[in-house]
């Protein structure tokens, strides 16, 4: 029997016509309705992400995932590609430290059809191996190409210093080039018959199909699914423990640099202050780094909001490495001690009702807020509601919550010692000592 | 002399197109799905209007768009403005386009639009914030420089294009570092006039109540009559085949063979075929596809037109261990010439075609605000008008397989071809 609860939103800033229902085996769907147009969204989330790898299996989950929605017993690969061909549905995957997931757009006609094999790959992969490798040496490649940009690869410099040995963080959703070659088809049948199982599931949507409909079509595709699940272990702190820096040579124009420091945990009270501080911090470095010192083109700060554990950071490709993490510290000092303008917290909060209202027209991102919410925090709500919080926001709270969490800095620059002396280097403390 | 025009009411939601007797195009699209409304303001100039001594400053003019203007003069006061407000906003040039466009509540509506025009229409090229912004366009240079693509796009550049200064948007260190005032101003005088631009407004707007205030506010934009864009020439030519090695990331082989295509300035009868044919050989069941991919080397395969009004371009490319780069280039150059074999185009497969972009259409009509930023400004410009894209769907009905030979025989049969060949050892690295 399907229960569907329905939600009455209290609070004006929580979306109105969302349904909360479990199906049969236990899988928790979340359903926001939205009339008026004909496409789909529907997120698959496995949680779990780097706290159920090792380093000798990271990658696999997004492997496995990838390499069984080629198609399955009932929908072999031809057949799957000729569903693709018809509906242009399109699939979009995500891999990240607490959870994978896999996001299907169609058109409400097709959201029947595309469940039946979206379900079916999980369960019955066909896995044809010739497929497999396709998929490997296309993870390869697109891994390789990441690693090659010097803007992508500052971030995992930045976690060697910052997230301490061991930290499950460390190992890559998306896997390295060492473990995602070593991957076989056996490995992939044995990671999916083991993941795939209720307790690991939630399901978000949004689209015009009601409720009761999608009840109905998710009963008998994903209700296939088995029960149980993975006792998934809590994250650790992260190891930091004082200012760090770890420097990487490469022959760039532009050098790269990243600090990470410690966040307040989902669901901790003082996120949403910590939150808005690397916003403002995010408005004081473009003003500074940017308009004027005029030392690069792309600058940013922020924090992560939706993991277990979360961390603060600022950013910058600049030609001049040292003074910009010099300037960087000094601004995140301004906030951190209180001397940042109200009217730059007013702005966070304007901006965020704007991208909010952005937001509500995609239906993958409705999911995905809708999703990331109910995992961190426990509510979908949780990042509608973060307006209300905002609004009233004062300066001194936001200094309050950064200088309390962000103590120790992690700092990772990428630069072509050639050019720059990498004697200048220094961890900068953000502790304004 | 105003006119309106009802366009496209087969979307999700409704589209009004006027024209202000200045000549200013003004697109108005009703979304009440979510309280927001984007202002994009969308100009025919970009890359393509460079010059040798001005390569990469109509890229440099579109940073100094959202910096202080004759009704805000101050940066601070400026940003504070912007942030009051809650405005998200970004600009970006392209060869053929460039478009600048913001998004603020609806409630909001009439502050986002008198922001828009302040910018559009009273820039003031501060000398001292253009020296600032020559090492912020530096660094953007700089970072562009470590893209694993750089090779490729610069030797596309080299030799696709009859100028190549118009190819490259971003420009050259030399002439960024010598940008000034004189040479933004002539920009805005040739360019940023109202007859040489459309505004595009989509959101939680009714049309009819806000456009006696658009009109009013916008029709003080002095009429220009000085852009030479629409007289511009084509600027790819490909005389003899050629292929070149170009250095690219390590563990990726890539192909990409390129025909010059029909253009969208005067050519517009075959783009429709074009489009067809694109999307047939995408089909992942189809011969393109199974031959090269299903039961070949290739990692994916695709093959497009792209739109454009000077370098209308036809694609064949796909990724490939760099191993195999001879056995891929060598069947790649089979599945060519397949195309021409009797049958190979089916009705059946014409028409999943046309059904698909019927489908991708709808898809991007999902969000209204990329429809202001995105869809409506690029056909807008490279279709001279909505007319193309409001008639779109029909055209695309109509496209036979007769057609889609007729185009294939027109702009690739036994003409010449420029290959490029990505892999890890590639001779020519910048």
């Amino acid at each position: 029997m399907i229960s569907i609860l329905f939600v009455l939103t209290l609070l004006a800033s929580a979306p109105e016509n969302v349904t909360e229902f479990d199906l049969d085996n236990g899988i928790h769907v979340i359903s926001r309705t939205v009339t008026g147009g004909e496409v789909e969204g529907l997120s698959f989330f496995l949680v779990g992400g780097s706290r159920v790898l090792d380093e000798a299996n990271q990658g696999i989950e997004a492997f496995a995932l990838e390499a069984a929605m080629a198609g399955s017993d009932t929908y072999p690969d031809e057949r799957w590609r000729e569903i693709m061909d018809v509906t242009l549905a399109s699939w979009n995957a995500s891999y990240n430290y607490d959870y994978s997931r896999y996001h299907l757009k169609c058109l409400s006609e097709d959201l029947p059809l595309l469940l039946d094999g979206f379900a079916d790959c999980l369960l019955e992969p066909e896995l044809d191996p010739q497929v497999v490798e396709r998929v490997q040496n296309s993870q390869l490649v697109a891994l390789q190409s990441e690693l090659n940009d010097p803007d992508n690869r500052i971030w995992l410099v930045a976690n060697r210093g910052f997230m301490g040995a061991g930290h499950p963080y460390l190992l890559r959703p998306d896997g390295i080039p060492s473990t995602l070659s070593s991957f076989e088809v056996e490995d992939v049948r044995e990671w999916l018959s083991g993941r795939i199982k209720s307790g690991n599931i939630l399901i978000t949507h949004a689209g015009p199909t009601p409720p009761e409909q999608l009840a109905e079509l998710l009963e008998v595709s994903f209700g296939r699914i088995p029960e149980g699940g993975d006792v998934i272990p809590e994250v650790p702190e992260f190891g930091i423990d004082r200012d760090t820096i770890i420097t990487e040579n490469d022959e760039t124009l532009s050098a790269y640099c990243v600090v990470k420091f410690k966040a307040p945990p989902s669901g901790d009270s003082d996120l949403p202050a910590y939150n808005t501080a690397c916003l403002v911090v995010d408005e004081l470095l473009w003003q500074v780094l940017r308009t004027d010192n005029a030392l690069t083109y792309a600058v940013s700060g922020g924090s992560t909001s939706n993991y277990q554990r979360n961390w603060g950071y600022m950013y910058i490709s600049t030609a001049e490495p040292a003074l910009s993490a010099t300037l960087m510290a000094e601004v995140f000092g301004t906030v951190a001690s209180g001397n940042a303008d109200q009217s730059l917290v007013t702005g966070v909060a304007n901006n965020y009702r704007t991208i909010k209202g952005i937001n509500a027209q995609s239906m993958d991102t409705q999911c995905w807020m809708l999703g990331s919410g109910f995992l961190s925090a426990g509510d979908w709500r949780a990042p509608y509601l973060l307006q209300e919080s905002l609004e009233e926001m004062t300066v001194y709270e936001i200094s309050r919550a950064l200088s309390d969490w962000a103590l120790d800095a992690g700092w990772g620059i990428i630069a072509d010692s050639t050019v720059v002396d990498f004697n200048e280097f220094e961890p900068w403390s953000l502790k304004g000592e | 002399m105003l006119y309106t025009l009802i366009l496209m009411l087969s979307m999700n939601f409704p589209v009004v197109e006027s024209e202000l007797p200045n000549g200013l195009d003004v697109i108005i699209g009703e979304d009440h799905s979510s309280p927001i409304v984007t202002v994009c303001i969308v100009v025919n100039t970009g890359g393509t209007c460079e010059s040798p001594e001005s390569n990469g400053l109509a890229h440099f003019y579109e940073h100094m768009f959202f910096k202080g203007n004759v009704a805000l003069p101050d940066q601070t006061a400026y940003n504070s403005r912007m942030r009051e407000l809650g405005m998200i906003r970004n600009g970006t040039t392209g060869r053929e386009v460039v478009r600048y466009y913001l998004t603020v509540s609806s409630d909001l509506f009439d502050e986002g639009l008198e922001f828009m025009y302040d910018a559009i229409t009273g820039p003031l090229f501060d000398p001292e914030e253009i020296v600032n912004e020559r090492s912020v366009i530096m660094n953007e240079y700089e970072r562009k420089t470590n893209h694993p693509f750089w090779n490729l796009w610069r030797m596309q550049e080299e030799v696709l294009s009859i100028e190549k200064w118009r190819s490259s948007s971003i420009g050259v260190p030399e002439v960024i570092m010598a940008a000034d005032q004189e040479i933004m101003l002539m920009f805005q005088e040739k360019y940023y006039t109202p007859d040489n631009s459309a505004l595009i407004i989509t959101g939680d707007v009714d049309a009819e109540t806000i456009m006696p205030a658009v009109t009013e506010l916008f029709s003080q934009w002095e009429y220009g009559g000085r852009s030479d864009y629409f007289s511009l020439g084509l600027n790819i030519s490909i005389e003899k085949d050629t292929i070149v090695n170009v250095g690219g990331p390590e563990g990726m082989g890539m192909i990409r063979i390129v025909f010059v295509g029909p253009s969208m300035a005067n050519q517009q009868n075959w783009t429709y075929a074009a489009d067809v044919w694109g999307q047939y050989m995408g089909r992942m069941t189809g011969e393109f596809h199974n031959d090269l991919v299903a039961n070949g080397p290739f990692l994916d395969v695709y093959a497009s037109y792209y739109s454009q009004r000077f370098e209308p371009s036809i694609t064949f490319g796909g990724t490939i261990d760099p191993e195999l780069i001879d056995q891929g280039l060598e069947m790649m150059h089979e599945e060519i010439l397949n195309m021409f074999r009797e049958g190979y185009f089916t009705e059946s497969g014409i028409e999943m075609a046309s059904e698909q972009l019927r489908r991708e259409r709808l898809f991007r009509e999902e969000s209204s605000r990329d429809m202001a930023t995105e869809t409506f400004p690029f056909w807008w410009v490279e279709g001279g008008g909505l007319e193309y894209y409001n008639n779109y769907p029909d055209s695309l009905a109509a496209v036979t397989a007769g057609d889609i030979s007729l185009y294939l025989d027109r702009w690739v049969k036994d003409k010449p071809t420029a290959v490029f060949i990505i892999t890890p050892e590639g001779e020519w690295v910048e």
